[in-house]
């Protein structure tokens, strides 16, 4: 290649390669918190916060999040109500697990205990496992959060025989899981809404119906 | 038992641990069933609460054990009894005098039946006289209302 047609080449191609954006080490946009990607990804950014207050049937609760400086670690403090019957309060740890630009998936351990009322009464400690798969970052998220809910039921006897008191203790597993899909819309800087549906199934094999819920979110820099 | 474990066992409802506390007593049952002179066969019957359920929900006779001895005489009988929810403990039984193990099945009208009350309840230890002498009736037709 002469000279001559080198220079033109570069002088050509020179235009493109000024255009081109310089490569961004991280993929995700740059401006204020979304509350409703936060809290229905289920875990905050280092930094970010957000509460979801939900309503609906059967299910009511309010549940909080905030992200902690460590391992990208969230904690996360639930409450959350079945027709005021069934109601289950909890505590944990949420991390997300993966954050792509189109993709959040994040998993939550919560503990704590739970009280039901009524003929079916039951409490004893509880456990949840979550996990959240929400499409981010837009002014638009859906999600998918699938829920495994465990309580630890200890039932005692108090026998009286002629030898004594007896005294004897029994222990189960019930298992209630929950299966919810949520579309959030931002609103404004900090605060969205969502609707969804959720499909519980308390105590199965039995059959439970299925219910919907609107939550209000906020969110932000501590 | 220590006073530990009972503190425990006494504030862990409070706190949420026990889901559920029943009360049973273990009761020995000396049953002394008298038969109309000169019957003797097998004896069949049930074991009910003499009441159960509250409110308008209250009921009597709920049977929740089987009994069945020999003949006319004396039986000892082990039932575990709840005592949440039901009061007393009631025998209802009556002779399978031709050994069909049916009650006055059709064409049979003489197979003599009983109620009695176990007395006292609750304890570990308790007594009933059954007398076998109404042919045919069920505990619904003995019983007197409490």
């Amino acid at each position: 290649m002469s000279p001559l047609s080198l220079l033109l080449v570069v002088a050509v191609s020179a235009p493109a390669l000024a255009e081109r954006p310089p490569p961004n080490p991280d993929p995700r946009p740059m401006g204020p918190p979304d509350p409703h990607l936060d809290a229905l990804a289920g875990a905050s950014e280092v930094g970010d916060w957000a509460v979801s207050l939900e309503t609906g049937f059967p299910f009511f609760g309010a549940r909080g999040q905030v992200a902690l400086p460590w391992m990208g670690l969230n904690a996360v403090g639930s409450v959350n109500s079945a027709l005021f019957t069934d109601t289950w309060a909890l505590g944990g740890v949420s991390r997300r697990w993966v954050d792509t630009h189109r993709v959040v998936l994040s998993g939550e351990i919560l503990v704590g205990g739970t009280i039901r009322s009524g003929d079916l009464s039951r409490r004893g400690p509880a456990s949840q496992t979550t996990l959240r798969l929400a499409r981010g970052h837009g002014r638009i998220v859906p999600a998918l959060t699938l829920s495994s809910r465990h309580v630890l039921l200890t039932d005692v006897q108090e026998i009286q025989t002629a030898e004594g008191d007896i005294v004897e203790r029994s222990r189960s597993i019930a298992w209630s899981p929950v299966a919810s899909f949520d579309v959030g819309v931002g609103v404004c800087p900090g605060f969205a809404v969502s609707a969804g549906l959720d499909v519980p199934w308390f105590d199965p094999p039995g059959f439970s119906l299925p219910g919907a819920h609107i939550n209000l979110i906020v969110g932000g820099w501590k | 038992m220590s006073r530990l474990p009972l503190l425990l066992l006494s504030l862990s409802p409070l706190l949420g641990c026990v889901n559920s506390r029943t009360q049973w007593v273990e009761v020995t049952v000396t049953t002394e069933l008298i038969a109309p002179e000169g019957l003797s066969a097998p004896v069949y019957g049930e074991w009910n609460h003499t009441w159960s359920g509250e409110g308008e929900l209250r009921v009597p006779l709920l049977p929740f054990e089987d009994f069945a001895a020999d003949g006319p005489g004396v039986v000892s009988t082990t039932l575990l009894v709840p005592l949440d929810g039901v009061e007393g403990l009631t025998l209802y039984a009556w002779m399978d005098l031709d050994g069909d193990g049916l009650h006055c099945a059709p064409g049979v009208t003489d197979e003599p039946a009983g109620l009695g009350e176990a007395l006292p309840f609750p304890a570990t230890e308790a007594d009933v006289t059954l007398s076998l002498e109404a042919p045919c009736l069920g505990a619904e037709a003995l019983w007197d209302g409490g």
